[in-house]
């Protein structure tokens, strides 16, 4: 415009001279000087241009200047390139195009070009946008606008090559799009269907599918498939199907753009993708720790220039279903194991509870919740001490602070109460359940309803002490019919035999009548039945007395009492009598081959201990606690034939623990035993 | 000679009694049931009473004894197997008691100490 401006403007002044009487001298003054002015004004047009180029050639958008061509009907049919820039070339892919036309260079050119162009140089009216270009095989982001005259119908396009971000985000938004369909699917055969769709859908091919690779065969258990095409799903035996051993032995994708003439099949391969209208494919193997794991198909039935993309697309597909498959499988796998163990906890007769540290439930299972009569959400709701007997809370307290603070498991027999009030017995295996830190977390109880078993026991107990009180009354006549008999010998002259028969006989009839004592006073103790005088004594003289008994009945051994100043104590003198008794005799029975056997008692601190020792066969470590259980005998031979039934030394233990006190035992095996029990001192305040 | 009444159920005690309580120094006469004694209308030195007897139990015979004006201050003696006789006898003022099983000197000795 400039140029052109300044032109008229001189050639007006020439005009103007025209009419006036000047000197040639000054005419030729005025030419030299509108001269030099218009070599000045095409410098000044040259640097503009030159700045203008530079400028277009330093952009790193591509630009160029096209002159569009219309037919006959004014209909934008071509367009002529007049100008380009330095990285025209290298985002178009044409080279020297000045002066040839769209058309020449790229006949498939979409007429979508043209028309815009057309209606921009039509118009005036400029335009952005980001569009594909087929022929170019590249997206772009366009500005187009009018330049020049618009008779001239000149339109300048800047533009930019976005083909790899176009390419980045549609494979972002698919792989967004296969995410999302992917997250909620918990079934293999789910996740290959949804994923060979979405690929199928997305690379616009003929089928999809995936294989599981697994021992020698490839399982397809879903595929996608054009509509007029056969489902491929089923299992193949990789030693039929030499394709597939191919692609695992690539090892990588493995692309054919046409079956018919690639270099990558022999014959045998070729014709099985002709047969099977498999004319170009990625098939994407997938591996993992050397062994192969599955296969991402995706075939088309036609000739197909598979892109870069696509190929990457393919492969980041197959890895996300594999993927995706395992962790399906996991979960399956999970599932189906948590579905196995619920099963084995419902089912189980034992009752199963969870309970945390401060005693609140956790978890119950459908046994529990029966024993118990209630709901499990009404049992978590709770705190354990609402379903223990409150008698037994102190107890199980006491043990399940050993669990808290040592992580000690133990086995308790308790009360538990039911939602209507009734009373069960359960016998409780507790256990610790230890978080990562190897802290004591929860624990977990076993719970078996004893509460038959208990009642079984009670009417046994019960049996027991029936029997061995009806027992008393013959056996008194029995001994009263004794005592006559030999009342009655000794004033006779019968062989000396009778009398000693007589005397065996007696003493057999005592000792019948220790058990059915024994008996009954178990059956006492467990019906909570045994009732005791209790009174201050001083254990010296009991203890004395007792010692002095036991050695009546043995020779063999030296029974010694070693005392001190004792403080009294609350106790039964016949029990107590009972319990010396008890422990003297058996101090003697496992002595066999005698011996010394030493009667202590000492005072400690606010407590009376008296100990039995012996030196004979001993206790092994296992039986120690057990000797205290009800009807335990030790099956050793070592211990010589004793005879008993297991009671003495349960009744002792429950004697002496009815008192307050404790009994226990040490233990060498063939050095001896020493059995001891410890009393509270008795003071004015009891 | 001291007089017992000896009340007892079974056969083979009754018999025992017989052959214990015989001899110059006692005479016994054995009751089956509280009902036949109370039915008596001679008193003895001594009552001796088996607790489990069918019908009025030995325990309320006692107490019937320590409450009737004839024989309130004859001594009572209460055999049992139960090992809480004693706690049960002392209250209902039973003089003794013996728990079942028993010798026959225990038994006599029991006799002539509260008879004496």
């Amino acid at each position: 415009m400039g140029n052109k401006g300044t032109g008229n403007e001189s050639a007006n002044r020439n005009e103007g001279t025209d009419g006036l009487p000047v000197s040639l001298e000054s005419c030729l003054l005025d030419l030299r000087q509108a001269e030099e002015t218009i070599r000045q004004q095409q410098r000044l047009l040259y640097q503009s241009e030159a700045q203008h180029n530079l400028l277009f050639d330093s952009l790193d958008e591509g630009f160029c200047t096209v002159e569009v061509l219309f037919d006959n009907a004014d209909q934008s049919i071509d367009y002529r390139f007049l100008k380009v820039n330095g990285v025209f070339e290298a985002q178009i892919g044409i080279e020297n195009p000045l002066g040839r036309t769209m058309r020449e260079i790229a006949p498939e050119h979409e007429q979508y070009w043209f028309e815009m162009l057309g209606r921009i140089a039509l118009t005036g009216k400029s335009q952005r946008l980001e569009h594909w270009a087929n022929a170019l095989e590249r997206f772009y982001d366009i500005y187009a606008f009018r330049v020049g005259d618009p008779m001239d119908r000149q339109v300048a396009i800047l533009f930019k090559d976005i083909t790899a971000r176009k390419r980045q985000e549609e494979l972002q938004a698919y792989l967004l799009r296969l995410n999302d369909a992917l997250r909620s699917l918990s079934d293999p055969i789910q996740v290959q269907d949804v994923v060979t769709h979405l690929a199928m859908e997305y690379l616009g091919v003929d089928r999809c599918y995936y294989c599981e690779i697994e021992e020698g065969n490839a399982i397809i258990r879903r595929d996608a498939f054009r509509a007029d095409l056969p489902s491929v799903a089923n299992v193949y035996p990789l030693s039929d199907f030499p394709i597939l051993s191919t692609v695992i032995n690539a090892g990588h994708p493995f692309v054919v753009f046409d079956a018919h003439t690639t270099e990558l099949l022999d014959d045998r391969l070729r014709q099985l993708c002709l047969q099977t209208q498999a004319i170009s494919f990625v098939d994407i193997p997938v591996i993992k720790d050397d062994s192969p794991c599955g296969i991402l198909c995706v075939t088309c039935c036609e000739p197909r220039k598979w892109r870069k993309e696509e190929i990457e697309l393919a492969r980041e597909t197959a890895e996300r279903t594999w993927i995706a498959v395992e962790q399906a499988r996991a979960a399956e796998a999970l599932r189906e194991s948590e579905e196995n163990y619920r099963a084995i906890v419902n089912q189980s007769i034992a009752g199963i509870l969870k309970i945390g540290l401060e005693g609140n439930m956790l978890f119950t299972n459908d046994q529990f919740c029966r024993m118990l009569g209630y709901e499990g959400a009404e049992l978590l709701a709770m705190h354990v001490n609402r379903i223990v007997y409150p008698e037994d809370h102190e107890r199980n307290a006491a043990a399940f602070h050993g669990l808290v603070s040592e992580g000690r498991a133990y086995e308790i027999e308790k009360r538990f109460v039911r939602k209507e009030g009734a009373i069960i017995w359960v016998n409780n295996h507790v256990s610790p359940i230890f978080n990562n830190k190897g802290e004591v977390d929860a624990a977990v109880i076993v719970s078996i309803d004893i509460t038959r078993q208990k009642e079984l026991e009670r009417q046994k107990d019960e049996f027991i002490g029936i029997a061995s009180h009806e027992l008393k009354t013959p056996i008194t006549s029995i001994k009263a019919y004794g005592q006559i008999l030999a009342a009655m010998i000794d004033q006779s002259s019968v062989p000396p035999t009778f009398t000693q028969l007589l005397a065996k006989m007696n003493a057999q009839i005592d000792r019948l009548i220790k058990l059915i004592y024994s008996l009954l006073n178990t059956s006492r103790i467990a019906g909570n039945q045994l009732t005791l005088q209790l009174e201050p004594i001083n254990l010296n003289g009991l203890l004395e007395e007792h010692v002095r008994q036991g050695q009546l009945t043995t020779s063999r051994h030296r029974i010694t009492f070693i005392g001190e100043e004792l403080p009294p104590v609350m106790a039964d003198v016949e029990r107590m009598g009972q319990v010396m008794d008890n422990l003297i005799s058996n101090a003697i029975k496992y002595a066999p081959k005698g011996g010394d056997v030493i009667v202590r008692a000492e005072s400690r601190g606010g407590r009376v201990r008296v100990s039995v020792r012996d030196f004979g066969v001993g206790i092994p470590k296992e039986a120690q606690e057990k000797i205290f259980d009800r009807f335990y005998r030790i099956n050793d031979a070592s211990a010589g034939g004793t005879s008993g039934i297991g009671l003495g030394l349960y009744i002792c233990r429950e004697i002496i623990s009815r008192h307050q006190g404790q009994m226990a035992v040490e233990s060498i095996p063939d050095e001896g035993s020493t059995f001891y029990f410890e009393l509270p001192v008795y003071t004015e305040r009891q | 000679m001291t007089t017992v009444f000896f009340v007892e159920d079974d056969e083979s005690l009754q018999d025992i009694a017989g052959l214990v309580f015989r001899g110059p120094e006692f005479a016994v006469r054995i009751f089956e049931s509280a009902e036949k004694l109370l039915g008596e209308r001679t008193y003895p030195h001594v009552y001796v009473l088996d607790k489990q007897l069918p019908g009025i139990s030995g325990l309320d015979l006692c107490r019937i004894l320590k409450a009737g004006p004839q024989t309130r201050n004859i001594p009572v003696i209460i055999v049992s197997a139960d090992p809480d006789i004693k706690a049960l006898a002392a209250p209902i003022g039973a003089t003794a008691v013996l728990e079942k099983p028993f010798s026959i000197h225990v038994l006599l000795k029991a006799v002539m100490d509260v008879s004496a």
